[in-house]
């Protein structure tokens, strides 16, 4: 699944640790999530949508 | 795994392994030295032989908290990869020695051998997947 966590988190000047400190989560999670190592579960998609005031489907994109 | 932060639930589960990583020990020397110099006989001795699974156990309930306790889904997905490699290995090992000792006069394993197994190919699959997904610094 392709998705613009990277993207905006630049836009926001936020390292890798920044969010994955507001997601309470790992940076090594952070990471695996930008780069397509792991999909994250629909509650963690929610709350990274919640985070940056978006819609889950305009993060994530299935190409399927 | 490096230098990542820990989660407190990681730390917690540290914490545990290592207690009952020394119970193991500690409980495993014991029953050497009472079986070995105890003359120890009769229900006893089977006590004390079976002795070593509690910790055992307790090293299960360990790993069982951890995935209970880690809020972190992916790391919580790499620990249940790893305890799967673990397991597996574990259990290829014992078929094989199992077949070899059914139908060939070898395949015995020295004792703890299976204990051995599953650690080792437990602490490799974390390490593997720890380079494998290290975060790359971009900060």
């Amino acid at each position: 699944m392709n998705n613009r966590l990277r993207v905006l988190r630049a836009e926001r000047a936020w390292s890798q640790a920044d969010l994955a400190d507001k997601l309470e989560v790992s940076r090594q999670s952070v990471n695996a999530i930008e780069t397509g190592k792991y999909d994250p579960s629909l509650p963690l998609a929610f709350r990274i949508a919640r985070l940056f005031e978006k819609r889950i489907e305009e993060i994530f994109d299935d190409p399927a | 795994m490096g230098c990542r932060v820990k989660s407190k639930a990681e730390k917690r589960y540290l914490k545990r392994l290592i207690w009952a990583m020394s119970v193991y020990v500690v409980v495993v020397f014991l029953t050497t030295i009472l079986v070995r110099h105890g003359h120890v006989t009769g229900w006893i001795l089977y006590v004390v032989a079976v002795a070593p699974c509690i910790p055992i156990l307790r090293l299960i309930q360990v790993l069982a908290l951890y995935v209970q306790e880690e809020t972190d889904e992916f790391q919580r997905l790499l620990v249940v990869r790893s305890i799967l490699c673990g397991g597996a290995a574990m259990l290829v090992v014992a078929a094989f020695s199992d077949f070899l000792r059914s139908y060939t006069k070898i395949g015995d394993l020295p004792p703890f051998t299976m204990f051995m197994v599953f650690w080792v190919v437990f602490g490799l699959a974390q390490g593997v997947q720890g380079m494998m997904t290290r975060a790359v610094d971009d900060e």
